[in-house]
């Protein structure tokens, strides 16, 4: 059994059903970039974020976001010494490995903003000095749906930083019935056993890059991102950073799938992700997220 | 959409309208025009500044006043000019109740019968280069009509293609389309105020005739031109005389006979005619025409059955030493000389021939004389004769041009007692020396005298001849050009420029192949063709033919529009797939714009399991030539598999594949 089914099996312990939701946060993880969990109160989005986190074994961080968090309460702040008389720079909980920001939406813009480069560059900079943050470095953000009250609409180019935005749903009934009959899960979160490890995520993180990408698969996604270019039914087209993000991570999810090699396959079961948050419907069109994906999916041909 | 509300449409309407009936003026009245510009005017105002149309009964003045002009104008509503004068009318008051789309379409199809009514006065290519722009214009106004706002030359582009694309159809239903007779003959333009032969002679009248430098007709000799002095095209006989005018006897004429031998030497040459209602045909002394429509009188002349309209071309053999026989009835007619006249004083002078000489050999010879020693001048402007016209131009005026001669010469004859009568028809003609055959004018028109002599049969005597001995050898032209009335009213006169002459035979040239090969095409030619074509006429090979002249470009057509759109991969592996994926559309299975190789097999082995094994394989192969390393050996081993089994196969034939 391969350690990706074992992560998987430690995972559906706490969080029933959801095996591929946690492929896409590891598809994730593992393609260096960033999650977005979009969905209602209630699903087990931050269960299932502390479970991945404890699972992958890295140091683990979590903030809960705020309309009147400050950016210094991510960031971090110095304080004068007064026995060194001088000040010491007190880092935030941004300094983790994997970070988990819980309502990232109720926060205001600026904070928000604060998170923004960390995310790209993996580093910050306080007060004048630009400190990189550990490697490797995975920010989980879990939102509520817009529409709800209380919350900031991440802008687009926030939005871009994530490499995939997922969300859970409701879990199916027998999933739940179980969840229901076998009380809080959360409890045995902190049974679950570490199967990865910094080391190993940063080789794996490398091995990812190896993995083959065919021209063929290559003018896949050119013809994916050009359709939406061209296509009327977009109010723009996919940015250049989204086909990088989708060719990532559709490495990353080969290599899942113990391929050293992408299919076709891999681009269209993770185009949602990837680019569901970065398109909006032209301003006539009808057509939502998922209509927009399920519109490129079927008209633009994958063998020419 | 309404087409009154599209502008765009309405000014191509109108401009087609206008191209259709402007070269039609040739032949309507002018005023014509005059009523289509205050038709259209009206209608435009009605457009634009809110007119309303006229009212029923407005309208029912118009067509009648349209009426009442048309027939004063002709003074006839049965003659072919009047009738599309009526129907171009009729088309030009449409415009006044234009109110629909239909109405559009109607006013359109209208002006290209118009169009085609224009053909029946004149054929040329001129004439076939001007319909093709009307129907042009035609065609742009009928595309403005279904499109918005676009350029001319875009429908003219369009316009083209289609005109191209047509051409075979054309060539088809040219060349096979049935030749109907007509079912009831019109009255033809061409037979007043055409220039041409007509069937009676008064002294003026071939002079009136040679200042026409219209074309008569073409000769292409086989062999040798003979010599153009000896080219007498014998048209008609005419042999009443009431005192002034010659005309025809109706009864010899009718008296059919057969056709001649002709005896070698034979000289063998095809005559095509200008357009024209035809009722004799011209050739050179005893010759057989073999044509159907056409019969031999006695007076040895080929008159048809009935007028033969457009132009006309036939083949005769002709030997000119060939004695032209004749019976005695007919030769006693040709001693009357008239009642309308006395001419006493030639009478007088015949009648001391007639006493003096017995052999009528003699006195022809006499008359010939007479004609040679007496200062005749010949002129294409005689003076006006009076009441004994034959008297006063011998004695008095002594000028006059070829009918004076040949008239005065056979008054002579008859009241000498030798029988004779006047020939009608073209003398001589111009070589094309490009293209090798004969032009003969309208200023080649000739008069001559045939004379009886018991031993040798009707002999041709040319008192012209004898007069202007250089109006024969050399031709009207060389004789006349420098006489004023020759040629005044001709673009001809163009004639002492050398290239001015290259380009007219140029374009006569262009005339005649046009004329052999289009405009001749009559049923006789059509059939002989398709005979050589397809051996036999039969429906199975006219539907063959058909099927293949017609079928084959609506095949290349259809060919082009289903290959178009599919386009060859450039990677080869992928084309070998798409190949079995379109391989299984044919058998009902078809992959979708969107689907990957691994989804479509997944959908294959839900829906048609049967190909399921085989189309697993094939996407197998493909996924790992798209995927291994193009150097590796097993590359080139699945890309050989995935070629050899694109046709699809069903799971029994599993065995096969494994092979």
């Amino acid at each position: 059994m391969d350690i990706f089914a074992q992560i998987t099996q430690e995972i559906s312990r706490v969080v029933l059903g959801k095996d591929l939701q946690v492929r896409q946060a590891l598809c994730c993880l593992l393609a260096r970039g960033h999650l977005l969990i979009e969905d209602v109160p209630g699903v087990g989005k931050t269960t299932l974020s502390q479970a991945f986190a404890k699972v992958t074994g890295l140091e683990y961080q979590r903030i809960q976001f705020t309309s009147d968090l400050l950016p210094s309460d991510i960031l971090g702040v110095s304080v004068f010494d007064r026995n060194s008389s001088a000040f010491h720079f007190h880092p935030g909980p941004v300094f983790t490995q994997f970070l988990l920001v819980d309502e990232i939406n109720r926060a205001s813009p600026k904070t928000q903003s604060a998170l923004l480069e960390a995310m790209a560059e993996k580093q910050v900079t306080v007060e004048g000095a630009t400190r990189a943050l550990p490697n490797p470095f995975f920010v989980m953000a879990t939102q509520n749906p817009w529409f709800q009250s209380g919350t900031f609409p991440l802008p687009e180019s926030q939005l871009d930083r994530f490499l995939m935005r997922i969300s859970l749903g409701y879990p199916d009934e027998k999933s739940e019935r179980r969840l229901l009959a076998g009380g809080d899960p959360r409890t045995i979160i902190g049974e679950l056993s570490a199967m990865l490890s910094a080391e190993k995520i940063i080789g794996l993180q490398s091995m990812v890059d190896k993995v083959e990408l065919r021209d063929s698969v290559l003018s896949y996604v050119q013809r994916l991102i050009a359709f939406s270019r061209q296509d009327s039914h977009y109010a723009f087209g996919l940015s250049t950073r989204a086909a990088l993000a989708l060719i990532q991570a559709a490495k990353a999810w080969a290599m899942l799938a113990g391929r050293d090699y992408v299919l076709p396959d891999d681009i269209q079961i993770l185009l949602e992700p990837v680019a569901a948050h970065r398109l909006k419907p032209a301003a006539d069109s009808q057509e939502d997220g998922p209509d927009l994906i399920k519109r490129l999916l079927s008209q633009v041909p994958v063998v020419v | 959409m309404n087409a009154a509300e599209n502008r765009h449409a309405v000014i191509w309407l109108l401009l087609a309208q206008l191209f259709a009936i402007l070269p039609l003026v040739a032949v309507l009245p002018f005023w014509i025009v005059a009523v289509w510009f205050a038709a259209a005017w009206w209608y435009w105002r009605i457009l634009t500044f809110g007119w309303s149309f006229p009212i029923g009964p407005i309208k029912g003045l118009l067509a009648i006043a349209a009426t009442i002009a048309v027939y004063l104008s002709f003074s006839s509503l049965f003659a072919i000019e009047a009738m599309v004068a009526v129907l171009v009318l009729a088309l030009i008051l449409k415009l006044l109740e234009l109110k629909s789309e239909r109405d559009h379409w109607l006013v359109l199809m209208l002006s290209y019968f118009v169009v085609a009514c224009g053909l029946l006065f004149s054929q040329q290519i001129v004439d076939v280069v001007v319909s093709l722009l009307q129907v042009a214009v035609l065609l742009i106004a009928q595309q403005a009509l279904n499109r918005d706002k676009t350029s001319a030359v875009t429908m003219l582009r369009s316009v083209s293609l289609m005109g191209l694309q047509s051409i075979p159809l054309m060539l088809l239903l040219f060349v096979i389309f049935p030749r109907i007779g007509p079912l009831w003959t019109m009255p033809l333009p061409g037979g007043e105020g055409k220039v041409g032969m007509s069937d009676s002679l008064e002294f003026g009248d071939i002079a009136k005739l040679s200042q026409s430098g219209e074309l008569a007709f073409r000769v292409r000799f086989e062999g040798d031109l003979p010599n153009l002095e000896t080219l007498y095209w014998r048209g008609l006989v005419l042999d009443q005389f009431d005192g002034r005018r010659w005309s025809r006897n109706a009864w010899p004429a009718r008296n059919k006979i057969p056709s001649p031998v002709i005896a070698e030497p034979k000289i063998k040459y095809t005559v095509t005619l200008e357009s024209g209602p035809h009722e004799w045909l011209y050739a050179l002394p005893l010759a057989d025409i073999n044509r159907a429509d056409i019969y031999y009188s006695a007076q040895h002349q080929w008159l048809s059955k009935r007028p033969i309209s457009g132009r006309v071309e036939y083949t005769a053999s002709s030997n000119f030493a060939q004695k032209l026989d004749d019976s005695a009835a007919s030769q006693r007619q040709n001693l009357q000389l008239g009642s309308r006249s006395d001419n006493a004083q030639a009478r007088a002078l015949a009648s001391t021939w007639q006493d003096t000489l017995a052999d009528p050999n003699d006195r022809v010879a006499a008359a010939i004389r007479f004609f040679e020693t007496t200062p005749f001048v010949y002129t294409l402007t005689p003076p006006i004769l009076g009441q004994n016209n034959v008297d006063e131009f011998l004695f008095t005026t002594r000028q006059g041009y070829c009918e004076h001669f040949a008239g005065s010469f056979v008054f002579l004859m008859r009241a000498a007692g030798v029988p004779s009568r006047i020939v009608v028809g073209y003398q001589g003609g111009e070589f094309n020396k490009r293209d090798g055959y004969l032009l003969v004018h309208q200023s080649d028109a000739h008069a001559w005298a045939e004379v009886w002599l018991d031993d040798r049969g009707w002999v041709r005597v040319d008192p012209t001849a004898t007069v202007a001995p250089s109006r024969i050898r050399l031709g009207a032209e060389a004789l006349l050009s420098r006489q004023s009335g020759y040629l005044k009213d001709s673009p001809m006169s163009l004639r002492r420029f050398e290239w001015a002459n290259r380009l007219r035979y140029f374009v006569d040239n262009m005339n005649y192949a046009w004329a052999r090969w289009v405009l001749n095409f009559d049923s006789d030619t059509q059939n002989s063709f398709l005979r050589g074509v397809l051996g036999e006429i039969s429906p199975q090979r006219m539907l063959i033919a058909v099927a293949f002249v017609g079928g084959l470009p609506l095949a290349v057509v259809a060919f082009f529009s289903l290959r178009l759109p599919r386009r060859h991969s450039d990677d080869v592996p992928a084309r070998y797939y798409l190949n079995s994926c379109r391989a299984l559309t044919r058998r009902g299975c078809a992959r979708k714009t969107g689907e990957t190789p691994e989804d479509f097999l997944a959908r294959v082995n839900i829906e048609q399991p049967c190909w399921g094994a085989w189309l697993s394989m094939q996407t197998q192969r493909f996924s790992a030539c798209s995927y291994l390393p193009k150097d590796s050996a097993s590359y080139q081993d699945n890309l050989r598999q995935l070629r050899r089994h694109q046709s699809p196969r069903k799971w029994l034939d599993l065995r096969k594949i494994d092979e």
